[in-house]
């Protein structure tokens, strides 16, 4: 029986264990989220809703300023899923993909 | 000269390497050699297996499904952008990985285009990570998001012209679900060597409950107590058939203790007259013979009376030389109908002399498969007590018959019959019926006659002939044995 605890807790263990402690580089940031990626993103936004022949749907100024406010008080990663929705929104209604 | 408890003590020391019967194992401490704790290791071992199976199962549905899916999720993407690059070239890789960085909204894409040195066209990777090579295809790469240390699932791509493209997903989720699995786990491992252990002990506990009464009734029988017995919990299970075959087993020990002990009785008594009265004869003859006629005269009574004594001594032998079963290895097909032929011409003058008639009446052929002597002297101890006790002008009959794959070997006199209570001991050793007490004889004829049906298999029944009383000897034929034989092979 103890056996079988030891095989459980090594297994569990190693299924828990994400890497090799010798092989520790520093782990990367991504661009995507930055307050720089977070403005051209809200940029990119108002330039395709400007674009666009028909009216954007409501939305999209919802998310783009909740976007914008998110990532100015500093939750960037919140602000800028807003900003994609919006980006989504706006794709849909030009029919691009 | 050494006394029996000497003689074993030295008999044990004197064959080195003989572990003396009953002698316990020193290697192992007393709890190891349990049977009761083997069979509850063997549940946890085969419970804790159980669950460590089922959490496997549950590992691999779970996390092991989220890491599929991820891992499909790349390699489409990985390939749409091949085929944008093949279409488009690298402009409209460049805008494909943008858009498509744009409208994350699950905000865990990841994605890095390099040229051939490596320096980073477009993707929201800064470069090309440090330790990883452009030949490995798929990798796990340490991210940090919003201050918190994640993973991400990324394979590598190589195209034409020397770019080199690494798609990506976040696998924070996968993460989060692996520790909250890993936890969940390892709970449950803790719960199930609770279970297994609580389990264990239960199992131990009834197999030990199980074996304390037979072990406690073997106990006191050893002491000497030999009408206990195991008692029958009545569920019917392994363990009850296990009792009750037990107390079978004492049954029959103690049937056969008090047959030994009728008979030790039944010698002392029985052959003390004839061995009195012997010494009689010398003794009076020692005293007051007048002549060496006398004295002949008295040795040879004193003789006749000793050939009486050694006879009855030589039919117990027989009968227990035959109900130890050792002549079973000598058992041979053969024809049962010629030696019942040749016993009714060996005795047909002795009925003829005592005015009886001896009828026969058999089939052309009686296969038996067994001893040809024993059965022979069986009929013949049946037609020795069906005209010993005969009246003159009736009838004594001797028939055989096959039914059903056994043969019936019938003995038939017209005599004075016996009762039904007499009937039931009349195959006991010394039994003498009341119509037999004035006849000679020891009372062993039906007893050696029982013996040689059980050793082959079958049985004597004794019934009212109205008049006289009818003795049968059933035999399994030899069709039947071999049948037998058959399926106790195929078994």
């Amino acid at each position: 029986m103890a056996g079988i605890a030891g095989s459980m807790a090594i297994l569990l263990a190693g299924l828990a264990a994400p890497l090799p402690a010798r092989t520790q580089p520093a782990p990367m940031q991504l661009l995507t989220d930055t307050q720089h990626y977070c403005a051209e993103l809200f940029a990119d936004v108002e330039a395709t809703q400007n674009a666009l022949i028909e009216p954007a749907p409501p939305a999209v100024d919802r998310l783009a300023l909740e976007g914008r406010q998110l990532c100015s008080l500093g939750e960037v990663r919140g602000g800028v899923t807003r900003l994609r929705r919006a980006m989504v929104l706006l794709h849909e209604r030009s029919g691009e993909h | 000269m050494m006394d029996g408890a000497t003689l074993g003590h030295a008999g044990a020391q004197s064959a080195p390497g003989l572990q003396v019967a009953g002698a316990r194992s020193p290697q192992h401490p007393r709890f190891l050699r349990s049977a009761a704790l083997r069979f509850a290791a063997m549940y946890a071992l085969l419970f804790g297996l159980s669950a460590l199976a089922l959490a496997l199962f549950l590992w691999w549905e779970t996390a092991g499904l989220l890491d599929r899916r991820i891992d499909n999720a790349i390699a489409a993407d990985v390939e749409s952008l091949a085929q944008r690059w093949q279409e488009g070239g690298l402009p409209a890789l460049i805008i494909t990985i943008e858009n498509r960085l744009a409208e994350n909204v699950d905000d865990n894409a990841i994605y890095l285009l390099v040229d051939p040195e490596l320096r980073r066209v477009s993707g929201n990777l800064s470069s090309w990570p440090t330790d990883l090579t452009v030949h490995r295809v798929w990798a796990e790469l340490p991210i940090e998001r919003a201050g918190i240390r994640s993973l991400a699932r990324v394979r590598t791509f190589t195209l034409p012209g020397g770019f080199h493209l690494l798609v990506g997903r976040d696998v924070q989720v996968r993460a989060q679900l692996r520790d909250l699995l890993t936890g969940a786990l390892l709970w449950a491992l803790l719960v199930v060597l609770v279970l297994g252990v609580a389990g264990a002990v239960v199992i131990r506990g009834l197999f030990r409950r199980a074996m304390a009464n037979i072990s406690a009734t073997a106990a006191a029988i050893s002491a000497g107590d030999l009408s206990r017995r195991v008692r029958i919990s009545g569920r019917g299970d392994e363990f009850d058939r296990l009792s009750e075959t037990i107390n079978e087993m004492l049954e029959r020990i103690s049937k056969l203790m008090d047959g030994v002990r009728q008979v030790s009785n039944a010698i002392a008594h029985d052959l003390r007259t004839p061995i009195t009265r012997a010494r009689a004869r010398l003794e009076d003859a020692a005293l007051h013979a007048e002549s060496e006629a006398d004295l002949r005269a008295a040795i040879e009574r004193a003789t006749t009376d000793l050939d009486g004594v050694v006879a009855v001594f030589q039919a117990l032998l027989r009968i227990a030389e035959i109900e130890a079963g050792t002549r079973r290895a000598a058992f041979a097909s053969f024809d049962a109908a010629p030696v019942l032929a040749g016993l009714v011409d060996l005795y047909s003058a002795a009925a003829e002399e005592g005015g009886l008639t001896l009828m026969f009446v058999c089939p052309d052929r009686l296969p038996l498969f067994g001893d040809r002597d024993l059965v022979q002297q069986a009929i013949a101890n049946l037609l020795d007590n069906a005209l010993k006790f005969s009246p003159e002008g009736s009838i004594v009959r001797l028939s055989a018959a096959i039914a059903g794959g056994t043969v019936t070997i019938t003995v038939a006199d017209q005599g004075p019959g016996m009762s039904e209570v007499d009937r039931a001991r009349a195959t006991e050793r010394f039994f003498r019926g009341e119509a037999a007490r004035s006849t000679p004889g020891a009372g062993l004829g039906l007893a050696l006659v029982q013996a040689v049906a059980l050793l082959h298999g079958g049985s004597v029944q004794l019934s009212e002939n109205a008049p006289g009383l009818a003795a049968m000897l059933h035999l399994p034929g030899a069709a039947e044995v071999a049948r037998g034989i058959v399926a106790t092979a195929d078994a």
